[in-house]
C-alpha cells in the first residue's frame, strides 16, 4: 500500500459507524440479496442460482444481455440462462443483481443535488466501456470488469441515501465551486465516497480485490500495484472508462475529461484510434442497456466522439 | 653590413639605436648615387641654362643665366663634387634630430611647439628647398612611401615626420642648394643652378630610392612591404590635435613680419609686403580668364581651361610671380599652391569635383592675399564653400560627373565667384549659402526617405528583441538535457516564438498578461513532463492538462505550427505524461525529479563593444558593395535600443538598413568605414601650416 495517502483501515472504521448510523442505505433486497447469500453458501449450486435468477424478468435480460457483450466477442450468442451463468461467473451476476436491485428500490432519493439517472446511466456507462477497453487493452483476465465500472461511483448513492441534505449541500458547492469532489466529501464525512464504496463492496461480498480497484480508481500509481500488474491495469481502464463516460455525458467539463482520457489511454498504451473506436461503440450499447433498465438514454453529441481520435 | 648587424633584436623590436648603422649606409649611397647623377648630367645642364639664356627677354635674368654658364663652364661639375659631404651632414643631422625628437617625446617635454621669431631669409630658402624637394618628390611616390614606412621602423615608430626623415628628398634638396652655393657666383645664379639641377635630377630619383628600398628589404627591414604602400595611406590620417591656439599661433607668426620693414629676399624681386592692388589686378584678369597678363615686366601665361586640372598657383610661382611679391606673399602663395597640392591629390574628393574646386584657384589666393583671416577662421566663408564642395562630393552616391545634380548646382556658383574679379568676401558667402541650401533640400528628401522606413524599423527591431528574450528565456530549458527532446525541440522551435509575439502583444511586454500566460505555459509544461511523485503532484498535473493543452494548442496554432506536427507533439507528449506519472511505480527508491527549473530567463546579450554606440545622425560611412564600388551614406536613423541603423544616400533615392550585427561586422572587416568629418580645409590649412613651422634653430645652416 502507497504510504504517502492515508491507510484504509483509519478510515475503514468511521465508514461502518457512518453505515451503522446511517437511517437509510442502498441495500440489497429480493433476488439480489438471494443471490448474495447463495454466493456465501458453499453448497449453493449453478441449478439453484439459475433459478433465482429467472425468478427475476429484469435480472434474467440483465444477465442474458451482459453475457453477449464484448468480452465474449468470440463466443456464440447464448439464449440460456444457464449458459450465461457459467459465461459470466458468480461474481460478475452477484453485481448485476446488487446493480439492479438498487436502481429499483432506490428511486426515490430526497437528496435534491443528486441526479439519479445520470448517476446511474453513467454508472452502465462507465461499465460498458470497462468491459470494453479490458478487451482492447487485452487484458481479460477479470471476469467482473462491467461491475468494476458500473459499481465504482456507488459510495455516492450510499451518500446521497444515508445523508441526502448534507450531501446535497457537498455536490452543490463542488459544483458551484468547480472543484473536486471528494476533497470535500472528505471534509464533510471523513471519507470520501472511493473509500465508502470500497467498505460497501467488501460488505456486499465482492471481493477485497475488486474493492481495492474500484477504491484506487482515483489515483491508480498511488495504490502500491506493481507495475503491469492486473490491478493497476484494471485501476487505470476504470479511470479512463468513467473519463471517457464523463467526457460524453457532461457538457461542462469536456476539456479536462478528454485530457484525461488520453493521459489514462496513454498509461495502458491504448492508441488514440482504438479509444474512439471503443468510445464509439459505446453509445449503442448504452443505448441498449438504458432500454433494459428503463432509464432515459441521453443526447451525445457526435463531434465529440469525432474529437477523441 | 651583416644581416645580424640590422636586425640586432630577435623577438624584441629594434631600437631606433640600432639601425644607425643602416640609415647611415644609406644616407651614403643616396649621397654617392646622387652626385654621379648629378656629375652624368652635367652635360645636360649646360644646355638647359643656354637654352634659358636664349629665350628670356628678362635683361636681368640674362645675367644670371650667363653668368652661371660662364662658371659651370669654368669650373666643371661643383655642385656634384660638393654634394655627397653635404648630404651626409643633412642626413647626420636629421637623424640626430630624430633621435632628439624621440628624447624629447619620450620625457613628455616639447620644444616642439616652441616657434623661433622668423627670419625672412631663412624663410626663403626653405621656401626654396621645399619647392625642390616637391620636384624630386613628384615621380617617385611609391618609393617614397615604403621609404618612410621603413625608416618609421627603424625609428621604432608607427610613421616618421617628412622632416626627421635622413633619406627624403628634402633632405637631398637641402644638400643639393649647399652644393650649389659652393658654386663662386651670385645668388641668383646659385638660385638658377639650384632649381635646373633638381629638375633635371628628378627623373632619376624614383631609381635612386628603389635601390633604397632594395638595400633595406636585404637588411630585413619591412622585407614584406607591399609596394603600392602609400604614405599616410589613402586616407590621410587624423591630425594629431593642436593645441588650441595651436594654429592659429602658427598663422598668427607666419603673417607677423607683414607688418614689418621687410628685408630683401635673397633670390631678389620686390620688397615683401601686403600684394600690391597690381598683382590683385593681374590675378583677377587671369582669373577672369584673360590668358596672359604683363607684371613687374614679365609675362604670366595661364590658360583658362587648364585650371580645373593643374596647379596654377605653382606654374605661376614657377614662371617668376614670387619675384613681384614680397616675401610674406610670397610664402602665401606658396602655402595657398600647396592647399591646392593637397586637394588636388586628395583621393576622397572626386575628379570632376577637383576641377571645380581647382577653378577657385585665383579666386582663394586674392581672397588669401588681402585677407589672412583665410587661414585662422575656420568659419571663413571660402574655407566652408570648398569643404562644403568636397564634402557633398566625397558623400555623392554615384559617380561625380558635370551631369549629376550635384555638380550643376555648384558650376555656376564657381563661376560667378570667377568672373567677380573682385576680393570681395560676399560672393564667396553668397554661394555657400546657395549650395548649403541645395545640400539642405538633398538632406530633407534623404530623411524623409528615411522617416518612410523607421516604423517598419522600429517593428523590426522590436521583434528582434522580443525574439531574442524569448530565445534567453526558453534557453535553460533547451538545454537542460533530463528534459525529454520533444519538450526542449518545441520551446526551442516554436514556444520562444509564441513568446516573443506575447512579448510585442502588450506595450508592458514582459510585465504583459500575454508574455505571464506564455511564460507560465511554458514552466507548466516542463513541470509537466517531469517525474510525478506522490497522488497530489498526479492530481496537480491531471487538473493542469486540460488548460495546459488547450494554451499549448493554441499558442502553436497562433504560430501556425503544422496541424501534422501538431497532433505528432500532442500524440508524444501524452505519453511523456503518462511516464511521469508512473514514476513512483518504476524507480520508487531513487526520485529523479527535478524542480521546476528556476534559472532566470537569460536577457539577450548586450552588445559588445563594437563602438557603433559612437556613431550619430548624420555621420557618413562608406560602404564597400559587391562590385567592388564604395558607396556614401549618411546615418539617417538610429533605432531606440541602437540595434538597426538605417542609411540614405545623399540624394535620398537609396535607403540601406543595417542590423547592429551586420555594420560591426562590416566596420571589422573593413568593408565599411567612417567617413572623415574633418572639413578637407581645416586638415589641410593645419597640415600645411604645421610643414611651415620653422625648424628649430641650427636646423638650417
Amino acid at each position: 500500500m502507497n504510504t504517502r495517502v492515508r491507510p484504509r483501515n483509519e478510515v475503514v472504521g468511521e465508514i461502518r459507524a457512518f453505515l451503522e448510523a446511517a437511517e437509510s442505505l442502498p441495500t440489497p433486497q429480493g433476488t439480489a440479496l438471494r443471490i448474495i447469500e447463495m454466493a456465501r453458501d458453499p453448497d449453493a449450486g449453478l441449478e439453484d442460482l439459475v433459478r433465482v435468477i429467472q425468478t427475476d424478468p429484469a435480472l434474467t435480460g440483465f444477465v442474458l444481455r451482459a453475457a453477449s457483450a464484448a468480452r465474449f466477442h468470440n463466443m456464440r450468442g447464448t439464449a440460456s440462462v444457464q449458459h450465461a451463468v457459467q459465461r459470466l461467473g458468480l461474481n460478475a451476476i452477484r453485481s448485476y443483481a446488487l446493480v439492479l436491485s438498487l436502481i429499483v428500490h432506490s428511486r426515490r432519493l430526497e437528496c435534491q443535488a443528486f441526479d439519479y439517472d445520470r448517476f446511474w446511466v453513467g454508472s452502465l456507462h462507465t461499465g460498458i466501456l470497462t468491459e470494453a477497453l479490458a478487451v482492447a487493452a487485452h487484458h481479460q483476465s477479470a471476469d467482473d470488469t462491467f461491475a468494476l465500472g458500473l459499481l465504482g461511483n456507488v459510495g455516492m448513492l450510499a451518500f446521497a441515501t444515508a445523508q441526502p441534505a448534507e450531501y446535497s449541500r457537498v455536490l452543490a458547492v463542488a459544483r458551484y465551486a468547480k472543484t473536486e469532489l471528494a476533497p470535500l466529501e472528505r471534509e464533510v464525512f471523513g471519507f470520501d465516497h472511493h473509500e465508502l464504496a470500497a467498505v460497501m463492496l467488501v460488505d456486499w461480498g465482492l471481493p477485497t480485490s475488486t474493492a481495492d480497484i474500484v477504491y484506487w480508481q482515483r489515483d491508480p500509481e498511488g495504490g502500491g500495484f506493481a507495475p503491469g500488474s492486473t490491478p493497476y491495469l484494471l485501476a487505470s481502464i476504470v479511470r479512463l472508462a468513467r473519463s471517457a463516460s464523463n467526457y460524453l455525458l457532461d457538457p461542462d467539463e469536456a476539456d479536462a475529461h478528454l485530457a484525461n482520457m488520453h493521459l489514462r489511454a496513454a498509461v495502458i498504451e491504448l492508441e488514440a484510434d482504438i479509444l474512439h473506436e471503443v468510445v464509439a461503440s459505446s453509445i449503442d450499447a448504452l443505448r441498449e442497456w438504458t432500454r433494459l433498465i428503463g432509464m432515459p438514454m441521453p443526447e451525445v453529441d457526435a463531434k465529440r466522439v469525432a474529437a477523441i481520435a | 653590413m651583416s644581416e645580424a648587424d640590422s636586425s640586432p633584436a630577435s623577438g624584441a623590436r629594434p631600437t631606433a639605436g640600432a639601425y644607425v648603422a643602416v640609415l647611415a649606409e644609406c644616407s651614403r649611397l643616396l649621397g654617392e648615387r646622387t652626385a654621379a647623377q648629378l656629375g652624368a648630367l652635367h652635360n645636360d645642364l649646360l644646355r638647359e641654362v643656354q637654352t634659358a639664356l636664349r629665350e628670356t627677354y628678362d635683361a636681368l635674368r640674362s645675367d644670371v643665366f650667363a653668368e652661371l654658364l660662364r662658371t659651370l663652364r669654368q669650373h666643371g661639375p661643383v655642385a656634384a663634387e660638393a654634394f655627397p659631404p653635404h648630404f651626409q651632414r643633412v642626413s647626420r643631422e636629421r637623424l640626430s634630430r630624430s633621435v632628439r625628437a624621440s628624447s624629447a617625446s619620450t620625457r613628455g617635454a616639447g620644444s616642439h611647439g616652441e616657434l623661433s621669431l622668423l627670419d625672412d631669409k631663412v624663410f626663403s630658402e626653405s621656401l626654396a628647398v621645399r619647392t625642390q624637394a616637391h620636384v624630386l618628390a613628384g615621380p617617385c611616390e611609391d618609393e617614397l612611401s615604403q621609404l618612410l614606412a621603413r625608416v618609421a621602423r627603424m625609428f621604432d615608430e608607427d610613421e616618421v615626420d617628412e622632416a626627421r626623415n635622413p633619406l627624403a628628398p628634402e633632405a637631398v634638396a637641402e644638400a643639393l642648394k649647399h652644393a650649389c652655393w659652393t658654386l663662386e657666383c651670385s645668388d641668383p645664379a646659385r638660385e638658377a643652378l639650384f632649381i635646373h639641377s633638381a629638375r633635371l635630377l628628378a627623373p632619376a630619383m624614383p631609381q635612386a630610392y628603389r635601390a633604397l628600398n632594395e638595400y633595406l628589404t636585404e637588411r630585413r627591414v619591412l622585407p614584406r612591404l607591399r609596394p603600392n604602400v602609400r604614405r599616410g595611406g589613402a586616407r590621410p590620417q587624423r591630425r594629431p590635435d593642436v593645441a588650441a591656439g595651436g594654429t592659429a599661433d602658427i598663422v598668427r607668426r607666419l603673417v607677423a613680419p607683414a607688418s614689418a620693414p621687410q628685408a630683401a629676399s635673397p633670390f631678389g624681386g620686390a620688397q615683401a609686403g601686403n600684394a600690391s592692388p597690381v598683382v590683385l589686378d593681374a590675378l583677377a584678369r587671369l582669373q577672369r580668364g584673360e590668358g596672359e597678363v604683363e607684371l613687374g615686366g614679365e609675362c604670366f601665361r595661364v590658360n583658362p581651361d587648364a585650371a580645373d586640372t593643374m596647379n596654377v598657383l605653382r606654374a605661376l610661382l614657377d614662371a617668376g610671380l614670387a619675384r613681384q611679391v614680397g616675401a610674406l606673399d610670397r610664402v602665401v602663395i606658396d602655402v595657398v599652391a600647396t592647399l591646392f597640392d593637397f586637394i588636388f591629390d586628395d583621393e576622397r574628393v572626386p575628379e570632376a569635383m577637383k576641377g571645380l574646386i581647382g577653378r577657385l584657384q585665383l579666386p582663394v589666393l586674392r581672397l588669401a592675399l588681402s585677407d589672412h583671416d583665410f587661414f585662422s577662421n575656420r568659419e571663413h566663408a571660402a574655407r566652408r564653400l570648398i569643404n562644403t564642395l568636397a564634402q557633398a562630393a566625397a558623400t555623392w552616391d554615384g559617380e561625380v560627373t558635370p551631369r549629376c545634380a550635384l555638380y550643376r548646382a555648384a558650376e555656376p556658383l564657381v563661376h560667378r565667384i570667377q568672373n567677380a574679379g573682385g576680393a570681395e568676401l560676399g560672393v564667396f558667402v553668397d554661394a555657400l549659402r546657395r549650395l548649403e541650401a541645395f545640400l539642405t533640400e538633398q538632406d530633407r528628401l534623404a530623411d524623409a526617405k528615411a522617416a518612410k522606413l523607421t516604423t517598419a524599423l522600429s517593428a523590426r527591431e522590436a521583434q528582434e528583441i522580443a525574439r531574442n528574450i524569448a530565445a534567453g528565456t526558453v534557453a535553460p530549458h533547451v538545454d537542460d538535457v533530463t528534459l525529454p527532446t520533444l519538450v526542449r525541440d518545441l520551446l526551442r522551435d516554436w514556444w520562444s516564438a509564441v513568446l516573443a509575439d506575447a512579448a510585442l502583444a502588450s506595450e508592458e511586454g514582459e510585465d504583459g498578461d500575454a508574455w505571464q500566460d506564455a511564460l507560465a505555459t511554458m514552466d507548466d509544461l516542463v513541470w509537466s513532463v517531469r517525474p510525478k511523485s506522490g497522488g497530489e503532484e498526479r492530481q496537480r498535473l491531471v487538473r493542469m492538462l486540460p488548460g495546459l493543452l488547450a494554451r499549448l494548442r493554441s499558442g502553436l496554432d497562433n504560430r501556425r505550427m503544422p496541424e501534422t506536427a501538431r497532433d505528432g507533439f500532442f500524440a508524444a507528449l501524452v505519453r511523456h505524461h503518462a511516464k511521469a506519472i508512473k514514476n513512483d511505480m518504476q524507480t520508487p527508491s531513487s526520485p529523479t525529479s527535478v524542480g521546476p527549473c528556476a534559472t532566470p530567463a537569460a536577457k539577450p546579450e548586450a552588445a559588445e563593444h563594437d563602438g557603433l554606440d559612437e556613431l550619430h545622425r548624420g555621420d557618413w560611412v562608406e560602404l564597400a558593395l559587391e562590385a567592388g564600388q564604395r558607396r556614401a551614406v549618411r546615418l539617417s536613423w538610429v533605432s531606440p535600443a541602437r540595434t538597426m541603423f538605417l542609411f540614405t544616400n545623399r540624394q535620398g533615392a537609396r535607403a540601406l538598413a543595417l542590423t547592429r550585427g551586420e555594420l560591426a561586422r562590416r566596420f571589422e572587416r573593413g568593408e565599411a568605414l567612417l567617413i572623415d568629418d574633418e572639413p578637407l580645409m581645416d586638415r589641410l590649412v593645419a597640415d600645411v601650416l604645421e610643414a611651415y613651422r620653422p625648424q628649430p634653430t641650427g636646423a638650417m645652416p
